[in-house]
């Protein structure tokens, strides 16, 4: 089955997102990032201001320390009425996240789509400088149990040591390239979620949940819109083939 | 080859002894949750679900704390939470949790209970489980009386107190 088709019933993504960078836009535009409420009020009447924080210390010999803080207005993140789906529109980018449930990727992308339209109505030219396409997902497995019965990739432990986990944490970073040939940079973190497991998780006893984050980021500079869209769906199409390529024939089986 | 401990909760352990599991200070398992805790909180900051995964994260640690305060712990004779109130804001947080809408902070109660704070802009609302059984609902800001409610301890009131919190925070 080709990767771009693969459809898990039972999908273990717990947040999607579709992240653009841009070059940083006058704070003027904060105003216009304001009126975008009125706009989205009926999906996503809930708004949060989002603020960048500077402090600053300053030491030299003459005179006393000096100190400031300064809190600058960065933009808003609208979330919908049940907070699954929520969007940030920001002087320096936008970002939307679908939380679980998970429908599927035309839908997802379109309402990003959507949203990044009306985002670059509100504030006008925009100059993209980078994009990433991620997918948490948070992967039950049976506690006691082998890790390399349901991943393909785990820690390797050597066999003289104990042989049982408390917890990991894997971080990798990793170059890559998509279908055409643009470089991007996979940043892959894998860690054991806190116990207790999320409601609606099939028992609380006996299992473990575990994060496989998926974070796929490529430079944009100089990308038509056009171009940037096309990039973001030859970025999911990598995203599928590296989750498909990181699950075992059992964990498969676990979330078809 | 790596193989998983058992999960740490097993289904015979309390609210209570996860809590104050959560709590021992001398305890490597408190340590090495809070580490990996810590670390999603530090290194994932744009993510929603992690955000909100860390944050609850924080109040259970927080809790454990809570659940292990003596009597007079604020020298004006509050009774410590009992252990029928803390499992009450246990089973509140869950489903907070699951509905990515978690207070900003929990409160031993002067009056002998615990309480979840909400806040947002001038808006503060609460929720309080006293160790009376009695369930207060409070809604209040700078510029109108205060809205304070007595509810029971059961999960239709439960979810009313979500959702008139939750309309009034985010208004």
């Amino acid at each position: 089955m080709p990767s771009d088709s693969i459809h898990f019933a039972n999908a273990p993504i717990t947040e999607a997102i579709i992240a653009i960078v841009v070059e940083d836009l006058p704070d003027i535009c904060i105003e216009q990032i304001r009126q975008l409420a009125q706009r989205v009020l009926s999906e996503y009447p809930k708004t949060r201001d989002l603020s960048h924080a500077e402090f600053v210390g300053e030491i030299s010999a003459e005179g006393p320390p000096k100190a400031s803080a300064r809190q600058k207005a960065l933009g808003l993140q609208f979330q919908s009425e049940d907070s699954k789906q929520i969007f940030q529109a920001r002087l320096n980018g936008f970002s939307f996240h679908r939380l679980a449930p998970y429908d599927r990727w035309e839908t997802f992308r379109a309402e990003a789509f959507r949203l990044w339209d009306l985002f670059r109505e509100a504030v006008g030219e925009v100059t993209p400088l980078a994009f990433s396409v991620r997918y948490l997902n948070s992967l039950v497995v049976p506690a006691p149990g082998r890790l390399e019965e349901f991943l393909k990739l785990y820690p390797a432990v050597p066999e003289e040591w104990p042989q049982v986990l408390s917890n990991y944490l894997v971080r990798l970073d990793i170059p890559i390239q998509d279908k055409n040939g643009y470089a991007g940079h996979l940043t892959t973190v894998q860690t054991l979620l806190p116990s207790p497991p999320r409601p609606g998780t099939p028992s609380q006893q006996g299992i473990a949940s575990i994060l496989l984050d998926l974070n796929l980021q490529y430079p944009a500079s100089g990308n038509s819109n056009e171009t940037l869209w096309q990039r973001i769906d030859a970025a999911r199409s990598v995203k599928n083939h590296l989750f498909d390529a990181s699950l075992t024939q059992a964990m498969k089986a676990r979330i078809l | 080859m790596p193989t998983l401990e058992a999960s740490v909760e097993q289904d015979d352990t309390t609210a209570i002894d996860a809590v104050q599991a959560l709590a021992e200070p001398s305890s490597d398992e408190s340590r090495r949750r809070e580490f990996f805790t810590r670390d999603i909180l530090q290194a994932f900051r744009t993510s929603q679900f992690l955000q909100v995964e860390s944050h609850y994260q924080e109040l259970r640690l927080s809790l454990a704390k809570h659940s292990k305060l003596r009597n007079d712990w604020n020298s004006y004779g509050a009774e410590k939470p009992s252990s029928h109130a803390i499992e009450a804001i246990v089973r509140l947080l869950s489903r907070l949790r699951n509905e990515s809408f978690l207070p900003l902070t929990l409160v031993p109660s002067a009056e002998g209970g615990i309480a979840a704070y909400f806040k947002a802009n001038d808006r503060v609302s609460y929720l309080e489980y006293r160790n009376s059984g009695e369930v207060i609902l409070a809604m209040y800001d700078q510029h109108s009386e205060p809205d304070v409610r007595e509810l029971s301890e059961n999960d239709a009131d439960e979810s009313r107190a979500i959702a008139l919190i939750r309309e009034y925070i985010t208004a």
